[in-house]
């Protein structure tokens, strides 16, 4: 029942993309929103759409993940196109193209949402190359560095990067405890699947309780471990592998200003559509 | 009406490049009223082969039929399962309710029985694990030993009355004394109700000592299936294997070594007493 839950669909594989520094890729990730914000004509799209799917080569990522990373959103990209259909523009003098009572779709409304299809498909298939290529627990340490600023104003940076580590941590574990304990309950004559929503949230009881209880106690066993191995907090703690920015990271960086400032001249050089 | 498994293997991942063949072509059948041991070294799939008896787990391929009823079938696996009593590893982090009587209740409640015969059947499940009704019936689960919440958690699977009680592991993490209670008390109740009793270790004493058979499960396959004195006679074979063998044959084993030729049916205490006695007695003469 929980099988399907992935979270994190980090895809292993030896490339340049996978070696990158983890703060070059939480950067280039913020450019490339920045980028596809950018494109204001339909045309534009196709930029990111080429970057999308060379980083994808380069990472020897079979092509079929920009499928799986838009999946989880199918629904909402097909609400978000239908009610951008009927969603009159503020054009004068609409094309119309079809009207039934209330409802009226023109030629600008079509456009519009041919327009933020591809802006919401471009958006998750870039953002996700990120968890492709990266560990969790490597993107967790990059966010740390990055943040590390924030230690002036007295921000916990170190704290909460190992809050999301240890979070990330334990969620094939406590994935786990849930399917160990479902198998359990089921042998006792659990049913989860027949009967009212009130009946079967209750029949979930048996397996939170449990749950919670074990959760509870893993947390109490790892503040244990820790602090008996001297943790004590970020400070004056030094990393085993420290982040190194190298020529690579440099060239990332430069490729998506690159993208950003192509996809703005050609706009203005070409207004159409 | 026997446990029949057919031909089972289980694929995890089947049909992807890394599927891997967890169990393989098992073929057994699990006769009633008797001890079967299982043993199997981490990973060698004998948690998955269990999983299969009560339908838990599909089988890839080949059938199980718990009392002629077909474990596939999503119907006839519903009938079938309440024959099948599954205790699995670690058994006391099931818990959830407020007392140990509603948490034994808990399995023939969902049977649909009525008051009177939940309450008879809870009354008996903590009188076979060894928990005092008066002293335990109205405890929180949680308020328990570690050993007192893994036999509340067994009579929890008890109470259901399985026809066939599988066990994982039981006495896992417990202490030596915990462990001879609850091998005692399983043979105790395989003689009071006459339920056949299927129980996965890896401790080679405790199935030398109860299983009158014993299946010993290597990388997905039946290594070894048949009597204790079968089995262990070929200790050298298991240690082979990367298994324990009990500690008799251990030191069967390093006698053979240094040149004492110790029979190989020998694997309990007792045997090798007479044995050792038996040397000692010829050398006398």
């Amino acid at each position: 029942m929980f099988k399907d839950i992935t979270l994190g669909q980090y895809y292993p594989s030896d490339s340049a993309i996978h070696k990158l520094d983890p703060r070059t890729k939480i950067l280039t990730m913020i450019f490339y929103i920045v980028a596809v914000f950018l494109v204001n004509r339909i045309y534009a799209f196709i930029f990111p759409a080429i970057y999308v799917v060379s980083v994808m080569l380069i990472a020897k990522i079979p092509l079929r993940y920009i499928k799986n990373s838009i999946k989880p959103i199918k629904w909402i990209i097909i609400f978000m196109f239908i009610l951008n259909l009927f969603l009159s523009t503020n054009v004068e003098n609409p094309t119309v193209v079809f009207e039934w009572w209330i409802l009226r779709i023109t030629h600008e409304s079509i456009y519009r949402s041919i327009y933020i299809t591809l802006r919401l498909i471009t958006l998750v298939a870039g953002t996700s190359l990120m968890t492709l290529t990266t560990t969790p627990i490597s993107l967790t340490d990059g966010l740390e560095r990055l943040l590390a600023p924030l230690k002036a104003i007295k921000f916990p940076v170190h704290e909460l990067a190992m809050m999301m580590t240890i979070a990330l941590r334990f969620i094939p574990t406590l994935l786990e405890e849930v399917d160990k304990i479902t198998k359990a309950q089921l042998a006792r004559g659990a049913d989860f699947e027949s009967g009212s929503i009130i009946k079967r949230a209750k029949s979930m009881i048996p397996i939170l309780i449990p749950l919670f209880i074990s959760a509870f106690r893993r947390a109490d066993e790892l503040a244990m471990a820790m602090e008996s191995r001297c943790y004590h907090g970020g400070e004056g703690r030094t990393k085993m592998n420290v982040l190194k920015f190298h020529i690579n990271d440099l060239y990332a960086i430069l490729v998506m200003i690159g993208m950003c400032a192509v996809i703005v001249v050609i706009q203005m050089l070409l207004p159409i559509l | 009406m026997p446990i029949e498994v057919k031909n089972v293997t289980h694929t995890y991942m089947a049909g992807s490049s890394i599927s891997v063949n967890a169990i393989e072509n098992i073929n057994i059948t699990i006769n009633d009223g008797e001890f079967l041991g299982i043993i199997g070294h981490t990973g060698s799939g004998k948690s998955t082969f269990i999983q299969h008896l009560n339908g838990l787990v599909q089988p890839t391929s080949g059938t199980i039929t718990v009392d002629g009823y077909d474990m596939r079938d999503k119907k006839q696996k519903v009938l079938g399962r309440r024959l099948v009593g599954m205790v699995l590893q670690y058994p006391e982090y099931q818990l959830f309710e407020e007392t140990v009587y509603k948490d034994i209740a808990y399995g023939p409640k969902n049977m649909g029985l009525d008051e009177k015969a939940i309450d008879d059947r809870v009354r008996e499940a903590m009188d076979h694990v060894g928990l005092e009704f008066k002293k335990f019936a109205d405890k929180s689960p949680f308020e328990l030993s570690g050993g007192e919440k893994r036999r509340a958690a067994i009579a929890g699977v008890i109470a259901m009355r399985p026809k066939y009680l599988v066990l994982d592991e039981p006495m896992a993490g417990l202490d030596p004394k915990g462990r001879k209670n609850i091998l005692n008390m399983l043979e105790s109740l395989r003689q009071a109700t006459n339920c056949s009793i299927i129980m996965v270790s890896h401790s080679m004493d405790d199935v030398a000592r109860s299983a009158q058979r014993i299946m010993v499960i290597n990388e997905g396959k039946i290594a070894k299936l048949g009597s204790p004195e079968d089995v262990f006679s070929d200790a050298e074979g298991l240690v082979e294997m990367g298994l324990d063998v009990p500690r008799i044959s251990a030191l069967a084993i390093e006698m053979r070594k240094r040149g004492i030729d110790v029979p190989k049916n020998i694997f309990k205490a007792e045997q090798m007493l007479e044995f050792i006695k038996g040397i000692k007695a010829q050398e006398r003469k």
